[in-house]
């Protein structure tokens, strides 16, 4: 169903991986963000920080991409078209100072 | 229905009114106290098996031989100083992944280096790499070395990963390091679960974002959790063994 965005979502009621004790987690750009984008990529530390690894893909005007990380504390960015990196308009930033690009954080934790 | 405008953690989502928020934020807290999952940690020694061929591939991407050889020889230091490498070989392939200098690339690694080693003689005798990851992280947004020591103390057995993670990002987002240390310090110290701890953050963002000063912000939440557990104390609250699951909204 469509919210007064456009944007047609389903929340996820995820289940933990006991095994792995992975958490899964879900990362949505109001495509309006990205006006430009053909491409769009969530990087962390999570995967190896590599452009490649996690596509997002755009429906109804959201680009979203799910997968299991550990618990705690996380930092990733958003990467449009392979080379334009982004912070997540809507998450904490925090201070890149060692490499000086824009970067978010999330914590993840088991419910 | 509802929107999720960030990276958001798939597991149950709270009514959007603030003061709704508020008071099911607190009925969560104490309902999933006690259903916290510990993290065990695998030990280093498998990971860094793992990591080996990981961190030979992440060298090959820096155009600098003296580079490779020096960041090399950092990875192979931590090893042999019982330090975590798993970070180590993704902090090279943030800054190839970022196209930073590989100057830059070698400084970044060598710092982290350094403060994996504080964070492993002030968290001892943990070994687990995510732990000592959050307590280098920490460190680096300003936290002292003596809280995380403290902080293991008051937690000798639990995963710090979350508070670390908890405390590293209450200081990145404003609030002085000492008033955020002594207030995460009482929190363990009474009884807080991570999953507290974890909320706590998240509250404390979002009332900075709606404007409040991050120091009130902190103040009044860590002030609310400990209200939860001394009424989880006094009234012999039982935690249920699995989250309360909130009524589907009506669409």
């Amino acid at each position: 169903m469509p919210n007064a965005n456009g944007a047609a979502l389903v929340p996820v009621q995820g289940a933990t991986d006991p095994a792995s004790m992975n958490v899964p987690v879900q990362f949505v750009l109001d495509a309006r963000e990205a006006a430009d984008a053909s491409q769009l990529s969530v990087v962390g530390d999570f995967n190896n920080w590599d452009v490649t690894a996690t596509p997002m893909t755009l429906d109804a005007g959201v680009w979203s991409a799910s997968l299991p990380m550990s618990q705690g504390r996380h930092v990733y960015a958003f990467v449009i078209n392979g080379d334009r990196w982004i912070a997540d308009p809507r998450a904490p930033r925090t201070k890149d100072s060692d490499f000086g690009r824009p970067s978010s954080v999330v914590i993840v934790q088991a419910p | 229905m509802f929107l999720i405008p960030t990276a958001r953690v798939l597991t149950r989502s709270l009514p959007r009114h603030p003061l709704v928020r508020s008071s099911v934020t607190t009925l969560v807290g104490i309902a999933i106290g006690a259903a916290t999952v510990l993290t065990i940690a695998p030990a280093l020694r498998a990971q860094d098996a793992t990591t080996s061929s990981s961190s030979n591939a992440a060298l090959e991407l820096i155009d600098d031989a003296s580079v490779r050889t020096a960041i090399r020889s950092l990875i192979t230091d931590a090893a042999a100083n019982g330090l975590p490498t798993a970070p180590l070989v993704t902090k090279v392939r943030e800054g190839v992944a970022k196209r930073a200098t590989p100057d830059r690339i070698r400084s970044a690694t060598s710092l982290l280096a350094q403060r994996l080693a504080l964070a492993s003689a002030a968290l001892a005798p943990s070994r687990s790499a995510d732990e000592l990851a959050a307590g280098a992280d920490a460190l680096q947004a300003g936290v002292a070395q003596g809280t995380l020591r403290e902080m293991r103390q008051l937690w000798p057995v639990k995963p710090l990963t979350i508070p670390l993670g908890v405390l590293a990002e209450m200081v990145a987002s404003g609030v002085p390091h000492a008033s955020a240390s002594s207030r995460v310090k009482d929190l363990l110290r009474k009884g807080a679960s991570t999953a507290q701890l974890a909320a706590l953050g998240t509250s404390v963002r979002a009332d900075i974002a709606a404007g409040l000063a991050p120091d009130a912000a902190m103040e009044l939440r860590s002030k609310g959790v400990l209200n939860i557990i001394r009424q989880q104390t006094e009234f012999g609250i039982a935690a249920p063994t699995s989250p309360p699951l909130r009524p589907h909204e009506k669409r």
